[in-house]
């Protein structure tokens, strides 16, 4: 069974090997037939072959052939529009024009905000509410035959000029427009829309709200997003990416990580279903390559996720954070142990760094340890990550016995465990069930504070030499 | 500019004013990774110390030309050259009417006839292997394996980005990998 280093190692051994001899023979013919150039100077009153004056000369030449309208429609270019690319362009030279890394960075950022600001545009051009879905002949009985009553929901919202009902069905949801106010007439006008319904039934699960204003089309209706809005939120994905891509940190295992995504993402054909309410609208969900969200404020959030690949871009109150991560779990043997139904909680440690591009999840339970990384930067999203490695672990498990940790630097590779600490799994280990006893409130760690020990003292600090080695295979 | 960059930008300064030191110190920094896709890539050694060998005189008898930006555009320049020796090569050897040989278009990096080539020992496995994988990542295994340039170097020379250079390289161990074991 071959490796990845056997692969390497194989390539490696048959690799053409020049002996001396015909080294030294070989510059001997060299040496004879080379003659000596004496070097003339340029022509030309300046170098126009330098990389440092082109980019000053195309900008001047559109300035010149009266490009500036052209320039400047093209700022206000989504991505799919005509003028896009120049855009692109733009932006791509002055991110080279740029005379210092933090201008570059600075720069990055605005341009990675404007991709998230084009996104929203986009998702809110394209989103469109679907009339009201309850038709008198859809309500017999091919629409409850399967139901089933524990998934029934009926809200009821009083507006000042009518009263909207939804009612959802497991994943069915069904709007229509009501001009009952009270509970009883809505009973009865839901059983109307709805025949197989009981008074019972129906009295259970609704639950009545008002709010003092006009109906507006959002609440009426399902909010969905047009064929040309899936092709055009998955094109605007795809350039974020792209300019991730391009123009992202020196970290290499970031940027292989957005290489990995960029150009990867389709329309998976699930983009239709949006959720909007309050203001706030979703699209996709945890399990979709894709997961947009867009609150009433305005603040986004992007994720996307192939494989164990993981971006995210979020932008709150105007300041842009790439995360990325690698959720493989370091430990393949202890990763098969982990994903079984047999896991049980073994002394169960779970401590979470999270730091400004990633977040680094260590576990360890019965003397072994993984590591794998995660986007997410809040408490719960944390614990949903660790849930997803480990499924057999409750929320209140891993809420009971996390520990977490701002620390304010990129996540160097040391910190992702590929650090020899790992214990290999023992399996003359038996798994006995112990009580997981939570730990007091003042143990853990909050979100937003940094640990007050000697841990943060004790911050790895990588050698030139790490660094070199990490780039190299 | 660190140090490395240093030194052959030196050099390629002093090269190209005639200095004979400077031009031998070149051509041992970038001898054997020449060498090591020319040998890829042709069928004998005869021929590919030949080609090595053509590569050098076109690189210093242009190398007063030669604007320099960084090492690697240095890598990219005597690869292009490799590129242009080696697709001539195989348009001569066509025309002598050598079977098993094909035209090699220094665009399409993609040359069959290797995959019979028995100069180096223990190595007909590898060659099946690579055959195995599409032009431009067989193109980044032997470029980083045999001429052993690093990912950024290969990213310059193959106009890529660094990230895109990593990720077909992993993919195309895992690919080798798991063809031969099976």
């Amino acid at each position: 069974m071959f490796n990845e280093n056997d692969i390497i190692k194989k390539i490696n051994n048959t690799r053409p090997i020049l002996s001396a001899d015909d080294r030294i023979h070989m510059w001997g013919n060299i040496e004879t037939k080379l003659i000596t150039i004496q070097h003339k100077p340029t022509p030309f009153i300046f170098n126009i072959k330098s990389h440092k004056t082109m980019p000053s000369l195309i900008l001047l030449l559109i300035a010149l052939l009266g490009g500036g309208a052209t320039v400047f429609a093209s700022d206000a270019a989504k991505p799919g529009d005509l003028l896009f690319p120049v855009e692109r362009s733009i932006e791509d030279l002055q991110i080279k024009l740029a005379r210092s890394d933090e201008s570059r960075t600075a720069l990055t950022k605005k341009f990675a905000n404007e991709r998230l600001q084009e996104l929203k545009e986009i998702v809110n051009e394209e989103t469109t509410v679907l009339p009201s879905n309850v038709q008198s002949d859809v309500l017999s009985t091919s629409t409850v035959t399967s139901l089933n009553a524990d998934s029934l929901k009926i809200d009821a919202t009083t507006y000042t000029d009518t009263t909207i009902v939804k009612v959802q069905l497991e994943e069915q949801k069904f709007y229509f427009e009501s001009p009952a106010q009270s509970r009883t007439d809505l009973i009865l006008a839901v059983e109307a829309k709805f025949p197989t319904l009981t008074d019972a039934q129906v009295d259970k699960v609704l639950t009545l709200s008002s709010k003092d204003r006009a109906s507006i089309p959002q609440d009426k209706g399902i909010v969905t997003l047009t064929d040309a809005g899936n092709a055009r939120v998955t094109g605007a994905i795809n350039e974020l990416l792209k300019f991730l891509d391009k123009t992202g940190s020196s970290d290499i295992k970031r940027q292989e990580i957005v290489g990995l995504l960029s150009g990867e993402i389709s329309n998976d054909g699930n983009l239709s279903q949006v959720q909007h309410e309050g203001g706030n609208t979703q699209i996709g969900d945890e399990n979709s390559q894709f997961e947009i969200k867009i609150d009433k404020n305005g603040n986004s959030k992007v994720e996307v996720r192939n494989g164990n690949a993981r971006v995210k871009v979020e932008d709150t109150n105007g300041d842009t954070k790439v995360r990325t991560a690698d959720t493989s779990v370091s430990n393949e043997d202890t990763n098969k142990l982990a994903t079984t139904s047999a896991i049980n909680p073994l002394q169960l440690a779970v401590d979470a760094k999270i730091f400004t591009d990633t977040t680094v999840v260590k576990i360890d339970f019965g003397g072994q340890t993984v590591y794998f990384e995660a986007v997410a930067d809040t408490r719960d999203g944390i614990i949903s990550a660790v849930q997803q490695h480990f499924p057999a672990l409750t929320k209140d498990q891993i809420d009971a016995v996390i520990t977490l940790e701002v620390v304010k630097r990129a996540s160097k590779p040391e910190d992702s465990g590929l650090t020899p600490t790992q214990v290999a799994p023992d399996p003359t280990v038996t798994p006995v069930v112990t009580p997981v006893t939570p730990k007091h409130e003042d143990e853990n760690k909050n979100e937003d504070g940094s640990k007050e020990n000697e841990r943060k003292n004790s911050e790895n600090q990588s050698t030139d030499e790490d660094r070199e080695n990490s780039e190299n295979d | 500019m660190d140090e490395k960059a240093h030194d052959i930008s030196r050099l390629i300064h002093e090269s190209a004013k005639g200095d004979a030191e400077s031009s031998k110190e070149l051509y041992e920094l970038l001898v054997d990774k020449v060498y090591a896709y020319v040998g890829y890539r042709t069928s004998t050694k005869e021929h590919a110390t030949d080609l090595t060998q053509d590569v050098f005189i076109d690189f210093f008898g242009n190398l007063h030309t030669f604007v320099y930006k960084s090492p690697a555009h240095v890598y990219a320049y005597v690869f292009v050259i490799t590129k242009r020796k080696l697709a001539r090569h195989y348009a001569d050897m066509n025309m002598r009417g050598n079977v098993g040989h094909t035209p090699f278009d220094e665009e399409q990096i993609h040359d069959t006839s290797l995959d019979s080539k028995v100069t180096y020992a223990n190595d007909f496995d590898v060659n099946h292997a690579l055959s195995l994988l599409d032009d431009a990542t067989r193109e980044i295994v032997v470029l980083h394996h045999f001429s052993q340039y690093t990912f950024g170097e290969i990213a310059v020379l193959m106009n890529m980005s660094e990230s895109a250079v990593r990720v077909r390289h992993h993919r195309a161990l895992k690919l080798l990998a798991q063809k031969m074991s099976t």
